[in-house]
This record gives C-alpha cells, structure tokens and sequence, in this order.
C-alpha cells in the first residue's frame, strides 16, 4: 500500500521545460545511448544523484545539455579553443556546486546563466591579453562560419556582426549577439544578466554603432 | 509563417569525440578546482593555527576591558541557555527566539548548549526530537547527538539517540530542506526524505568507535563505505569497528547495477537494483533504486506487471522526492498496460490531485480513460 504523506518537501517536482532541439548535428552511438538510458530521469532528480557524489548523474546532466551549451558557446565566441573555454569551464563550475542550486528543476536555465557569465570572463581576458599585446591570435574569418543555406540578407548581416564582434567588449559582445542572433527579446535578455533593461537597450545600440563603423582598410569586409 | 532564427546559421557540428574531448577537461577542470580548495583549506588551517594565540590574546584583552567598560552591544543569549528539557510520559514543545521549533518526544532529553544570534546547538541526550529551523545561513544551527553533528541553515528534521549497552544509536531523517551530518570517520549531506543512520559502540577508553549496524535493525551501510572521499576519518582515535564485516555496501551494488544499466545488462541491472532494497532497505538510495527497477522491469523488460511492486516503493519515500511525479505517472501506465483500468484510473485522479499541470497529465488522460479491456498480456 503507497502511503499518503503530506507535502512538505524543499524539493519540488516541475514540469520538464520543453526544450527546444539545438540546429547541430546529435551526438552518435554512445552519447545518444547514455542520454535514452537516463531521459527518464529528470534534470531535479539527475541533479539530486549528482549530489550525492553519483558521477554517472554529472555525466548524464552533462551529456543532456552539452548540445545546446556548446551551440550558445559558438556562437558567443567562434574561436574553437574559445568555445571548448567556455563549455568546459561552465560545466565545471555548474558541477563543482550543484550544491548552490536552490531548485534542481531549473538547472537548465541556471546553467545557461553560468555560460553566460563564463563567455564574459573569457572576453574580458582576452581582451586584456590583447591591450598587453600578449594575445597575437587572429580574429576568425566570419565569412566561414555563416552557414551557405542562410538567406543572402541574413548571412550578409551575420557577417558583419561578427566582423566586428570580436573588438568589442565583453558586455556588449554577449547582449549583441543575444539580441540580434539568438532573437532574445530585451526583457529576457535583462533578466538573464541580471541588469535593467535600459543598460540592454544601451548596449545594444552601442553594438549597433559599432557594428556599423566602417571597417579600417583591409579588414574584412 | 515565422523565419527561423539567425542562430540557426551559425553552428559547428558536434561529434561524439568533441563531446568526450569536453568531459575529459570538464573531469581536469573539476580535478583542478577540488585541489585549490584542499590547498586553500590548508592554508587557513595553518593560518589560524598561527594566529591563534595572539588573536587569543586580543580577545582576552578585550574580554577585559568590555566588562571594565561596561555592557556592549552584544547578540544577547537567551534565556534557555544552558536549558535542559526532559520530557516525561507527553511531549514538549519549545520555541526559540527566532522563531525555530523543537518538538521533543515523550522520554526526551536535550539540552540548549547555546543560543545567540550568532549560533545556536541542541544536544539531544536521550530520545527523539523535531526540528523545524528557520532559515538564516549567517547563523548556523547545530545539533548533535553522542559523537554525531548535524548543521542545517533552515529545514526540519527529526534526530533520534538511543542508548544501550555499550553502543548509542543516531538517526537522523530529513523532512524538508537539506543538512549536513558528520560523525567518526562519516560525513553526509541529507536531503529531503533521506534517513542516516549510525551506531557508536563505547570501547573500554570510553571513546566511540562508529559501526554500521544499529541494534536490532538493518539500517543501511552506505555512510560506511571507505570508497566515498566523505567518510575518511578526521580522528585517528576513532576508527570504524565491525563485528561483523561488510564486503558488499549500498554503493558498490549501486555502481555494478548503473554499469550493467549503461551496459544494456537490463536483467542483471535489475537483479543488483532487487539486492539493494532487499539487503539495504533503509539506504538513501533505495527508493531511487526502487523507481530505477521499475523502470527497467517496465520499458527494458517488458514486464510492467514486476515494475508495480518497485513503483510502489518508490513511491513509499514520499512526494518530496524528485522523481515522485513520474512514479506516479509510471504506476498508472503499468496498470494499463496490464489490463487494469480501474487502478490505473484512480493512480490517474492521484497524480491529478497532485499534479494538476503536471507533464503526464495528457498521457495519463488518454490511457486511463479508456475502457476496461480483456488483455492479459502485460506487454
């Protein structure tokens, strides 16, 4: 016989967030066979094992959401070594305190939040290194990472976006790409980065400003 | 008709050598991350041993001058300091001044080894008591019981010290919230609807040496198990003694049976899932493996009539725990699937009751609505 207890509980079940597929190639064989084996579980309960020092329950959370962090990270930042930065380092702080996580069924967009706060500290760096001139490392073509399906407007815009985006700073880069590419409306994008939503609408005009200056001659164009 | 995102033409494959190439820095990164805090911990140790007598110093010296100058600002203790309660054939009930309760239960005995602003402990002597604890993460909140700790910042749970010959008995069980228990050679953290157990038999030296067997029950081992990084021994003096020695703990079976699992061993994950709850009833785990068999036995195994017994297990552990929701919806679908409509109705208005947006709520609707059917066959 189920006993009826009464509800009492910190921990509270939430209906799993419907997650949208990220546009990038699934992940084969024994990736996919780990997430069916696990998509029973939801991210609380994965989160709740994780806890309790269950490694393979990192793992699964990790394997669930390294599709659609990895895409957000590439897009945020392009350069490969970049992007690897900001999926590993936020999966490892996400990981390393599971414990701050007041509710496990929100791990999804607490993680998103971790990444995007990664992105930021990895561009702050890089763009110190560069005014020190300790990073000599080029800026990525963009012309190469438009997909050759986008329509001629659309690819025409990305490209000069990320023509320009990676001289910009840090806070401007993120909320840019959030609002022109990703399409996040200001009040979420607000939200995420948890500034007023008159700071997004500045620096969004900003990036706009910045993204419009002609290119020095040479650059690419 | 809406055009898709800019996002969606800026991408990069994602293989599944790229994915493990990622968890490979995420497990050096972790690695990285727990030795600064080992060496940052040691670092303060050495730091506050060397300052330690010179902030002993200050602190007397201002011990000194505060009751020459007069009474200052301090977080006042309550009155209760130093209280102790002992509960004859009723219970007690006792407030705190920030609004904390204790239940004590009939033939009970704390005590209130301090309260302040800054801290409060219980020492729960003999017998049970409740512990609904405001949250308030700059004021810890101790209680301890024999050679047991638990730290809680706002929660409500329940501990439990029973004396006998030679041995005390601690059990603490966590209703709400999360806490942190340590003993000898043991340290957990608790959850919601998770029960800890452990027995600290009295050696001739009148110290406690901490074993996995509480008089008279089969409470789980899993908090003893020398594998788990937690339960290494902080105190050379008190070591863990077993009469009777434990090869195979809750975790190791629990390992073997997530391997198998992973493995496609489904009957053999499902064999060590069954050995769980049988040999460690009372584990932390074993709902989990209960909800974990169920599932095996009902998608894996085609057998939803053998996932009815662990669902219900499952379920035992109560609605706190995360995966309470989809327990419920699994119960209901294997009692269709078996044929029996009328139970898999009732688990339907359950989980309505409960879950009236829950994600299962469409599924459940379709499938218990139907009318009764002649089927016999579970599958």
């Amino acid at each position: 016989m189920v006993q009826e207890e009464p509800q009492n509980g910190h921990l509270s079940l939430v209906p799993k967030a419907t997650e949208t597929e990220p546009a990038v190639a699934a992940a084969p064989s024994s990736g996919r066979q780990a997430r069916q084996q696990d998509e029973g579980l939801s991210d609380a309960m994965l989160v709740e094992v994780a806890r309790e020092g269950a490694g393979w329950a990192a793992e699964a959370l990790f394997r669930r959401h390294v599709a659609w962090v990895d895409a957000l990270a590439y897009r945020l930042a392009i350069r490969e070594s970049d992007v690897d930065d900001i999926v590993q380092e936020s999966f490892a702080e996400a990981l390393a305190n599971l414990d701050k996580l007041r509710e496990p069924a929100a791990f999804r967009g607490w993680l998103r939040t971790i990444v995007l706060h990664s992105a930021r500290r990895l561009f702050r760096r890089i763009r110190l290194r560069r005014k020190l001139g300790m990073d000599n490392s080029y800026p990525m073509d963009p012309t190469h990472i438009v997909s050759p399906s986008a329509p001629p407007d659309v690819a025409a815009e990305l490209r000069r976006l990320y023509a320009r985006i990676q001289e910009m700073p840090a806070d401007i880069r993120i909320v840019l790409v959030l609002r022109r590419v990703e399409r996040w409306t200001v009040p979420e994008i607000a939200k995420e980065l948890g500034i007023s939503e008159g700071t997004v609408k500045r620096r969004i005009k900003k990036g706009d400003r910045l993204v419009r200056k002609p290119l020095k001659q040479g650059g690419l164009s | 008709m809406t055009r898709p995102t800019p996002a969606r033409y800026i991408q990069r494959p994602l293989d599944e050598a790229q994915v493990a190439r990622h968890w490979d820095g995420i497990q050096k990164r972790l690695e990285a991350k727990q030795r600064r805090s080992v060496l940052a911990r040691r670092r303060w140790a050495w730091t506050l041993g060397l300052t330690g007598a010179a902030a002993a110093g200050v602190l007397v010296t201002l011990f000194v001058l505060g009751r020459l100058e007069g009474p200052k600002k301090q977080a006042k203790p309550s009155v209760w300091n130093g209280a102790v309660i002992e509960s004859g054939s009723t219970g007690q009930s006792l407030t705190l001044t920030d609004g904390s309760t204790i239940q004590v239960a009939p033939r009970t005995r704390i005590e209130l080894c301090e309260e302040k602003g800054t801290r409060v402990c219980v020492r729960v002597d003999r017998g049970k008591a409740r512990f609904s604890v405001r949250h308030n993460p700059n004021r810890p909140f101790v209680v301890k019981a024999s050679d047991v700790e638990v730290r809680v910042a706002g929660t409500r749970f329940t501990v439990e010290h029973r004396t006998g010959q030679g041995a005390d008995w601690v059990v603490v069980t966590v209703e709400r919230g999360i806490v942190e228990v340590s003993g000898p050679n043991a340290k957990r953290r608790l959850t919601a609807g998770q029960r800890w157990s452990m027995t600290l038999e009295r050696t001739p030296g009148n110290t406690a040496a901490a074993s996995n067997q509480p008089p008279g029950s089969n409470a789980g081992t899993s908090q003893q198990d020398a594998s788990a990084p937690e339960s290494r021994g902080h105190d050379d003096k008190k070591r863990l003694s077993r009469p009777h020695p434990v090869r195979l703990t809750a975790d190791k079976l629990w390992k073997q049976a997530q391997m198998a699992r992973r493995q496609g061993q489904y009957k053999k994950a499902a064999r060590l899932f069954g050995t769980i709850l049988k040999r460690f009833p009372h584990d932390s785990q074993a709902a989990l493996a209960a909800f974990t068999l169920g599932r095996i036995r009902m998608d894996a195994l085609g057998n939803p009539r053998g996932a009815i017994g662990p669902l219900k297990r499952a379920l035992a552990a109560g609605p706190g725990r995360t995966f309470y929701e989809d327990a419920l919806a699994r119960l209901a679908r294997a009692y269709h699937r078996i044929g029996r409509q009328e139970a898999c109705q009732r688990i339907h208005r359950r989980y309505l009751a409960r879950y009236p947006h829950g994600v299962h709520r469409a599924t459940l609707a379709r499938i218990c609505s139907l009318q009764p059917t002649n089927r016999k066959s579970g599958k």
